[in-house]
């Protein structure tokens, strides 16, 4: 029983290695400008696991003509709404963005509140106040949908700083503290939903994960693989999941991406809006030729380990 | 009998717990370490402090996390049911915007 378990596992793992599938690209690249592919990433995310296909031919117009403006307002509400609401953010807010899309079938279980905020937000940094503009909204089929941001009536001082603190932000590149809140905001989604089982990564465990494969084999990098596995804040096993989302960031290219892999149908997704990236992981798609930094082959030894690391914990 | 009852209110704290020490190992991402030995009653955002004036970094700019959650402001070593040699992983502030 053990030993059909553990095939399986390699079997597995073995089908993994002949799917490598793009789906934002093929010179079709959504984002224009040159600082929101934070938005983008996160927007992907947001779709796919209210089942939303971001790459089918209709629900890819509706994302162009949002366009990164669009989208920064949408994400805008989204915080403002989630920072100021004490119960967190509501599903109203959601269910307007979501209902441009094709696809969309409805919150299934009726929820009202998506994600509740995390503490550590509540502890806002004091930030100088600054005059930035409200960005105008691309198309206007698309103005009802989105709240003016003066319309927000601030309950402290507190909050007003989170609002600079976002205002900052979002209309800025996109931070870790912002990655994680939309990871937050997603997780709590996940665990509502029963048949699917899936796990977040913080922006950070890429990073780890990084370090750790570029390690030496040998003792230590066993011990260093047990310490990333703490990041998984909760026992499951990777490799039985339905899938995994690990937002990425590229340092030296300031860059996001997120990576999504479908244990299902044995698929690894890189969601990337920005050209030269694109280009430069369509090169990999022979994975065999990819020089070692590759994120591909960085998330395959990931895989590879687990793997091999159940099979240790079932001699044991 | 009041004498009595007096002292059953004010029982002993227990000095043993709140007053323990440990050593806590704090690593950047590019692997130094450094280390601390604080009260496990302590809140860990004075550990932060003291870390990013020894590495001469601004806290606002790096992250502490505990088995790859974040700290949190009002966190101790025993509300986090930290061992003694435990490590934090220090991050520095993700930006990407390309």
């Amino acid at each position: 029983m053990e030993d059909a378990l553990m095939f399986t596992n390699l079997l597995f793992l073995l089908s993994f290695l002949i799917h490598y599938v793009e789906i934002i690209g093929n010179n079709h690249s959504l984002q224009t400008d040159g600082a929101s592919c934070g938005f983008w990433g996160a927007t992907f995310a947001l779709l796919i696991i209210f089942e939303i296909n971001p790459s089918s031919p209709a629900n890819k117009k509706v994302l162009k003509k949002l366009g990164a403006t669009g989208l920064k307002n949408l994400w805008r509400n989204i915080m403002v709404n989630f920072l100021q609401d004490p119960i967190g953010l509501q599903a109203s807010v959601l269910q307007e963005f979501l209902s441009l899309f094709q696809d969309w079938q409805g919150f299934p279980d009726r929820i009202d509140c998506i994600g509740p905020r995390p503490s550590y937000m509540s502890h806002p940094k004091a930030l100088p106040l600054l005059e930035i503009k409200t960005p105008v909204i691309d198309h206007n089929d698309f103005q009802e949908d989105h709240n003016d941001f003066q319309e927000v009536d601030p309950k402290s001082t507190a909050e007003i700083d989170i609002l600079q603190l976002l205002r900052l932000q979002l209309l800025n590149w996109v931070n870790d503290e912002i990655v994680n809140t939309w990871l937050a905001i997603m997780n709590h989604r996940f665990e509502s939903s029963e048949d699917f089982n899936f796990w977040i990564a913080t922006s950070f465990f890429f990073q780890k994960l990084t370090l750790w494969y570029q390690q030496k084999n040998g003792p230590k990098k066993s011990q260093e693989f047990d310490k990333l596995r703490r990041f998984y804040q909760k026992p499951i096993n990777i490799l039985e999941l339905n899938s995994c989302f690990l937002p990425i960031h590229l340092p030296n290219l300031q860059h996001w991406l997120l990576a999504v892999i479908n244990f299902d149908t044995s698929s690894i997704y890189l969601l990337d809006s920005w050209e030269p990236t694109q280009q430069a992981n369509r090169k990999i798609r022979d994975w065999k030729k990819a020089k070692g930094s590759d994120i591909i082959m960085i998330l395959v030894a990931w895989l590879d380990a687990e793997a091999a690391s159940q099979q240790v914990d079932l001699y044991d | 009998m009041s004498d009595e009852e007096h002292q059953q209110e004010v029982q002993e704290p227990k000095v043993e717990d709140a007053n323990a020490t440990i050593n806590i190992k704090v690593v950047s991402s590019s692997g130094e370490e450094v280390f601390f030995k604080i009260k496990r009653s302590t809140k860990l955002s004075k550990l932060q402090g003291a870390y990013a004036s020894k590495v001469g970094k601004d806290v606002g700019s790096i992250r502490f996390l505990y088995d790859g959650a974040r700290i949190q402001d009002d966190d101790t070593p025993a509300s986090l049911d930290m061992e003694d040699n435990d490590t934090i992983d220090v991050m520095v502030e993700q930006v990407g915007g390309r």
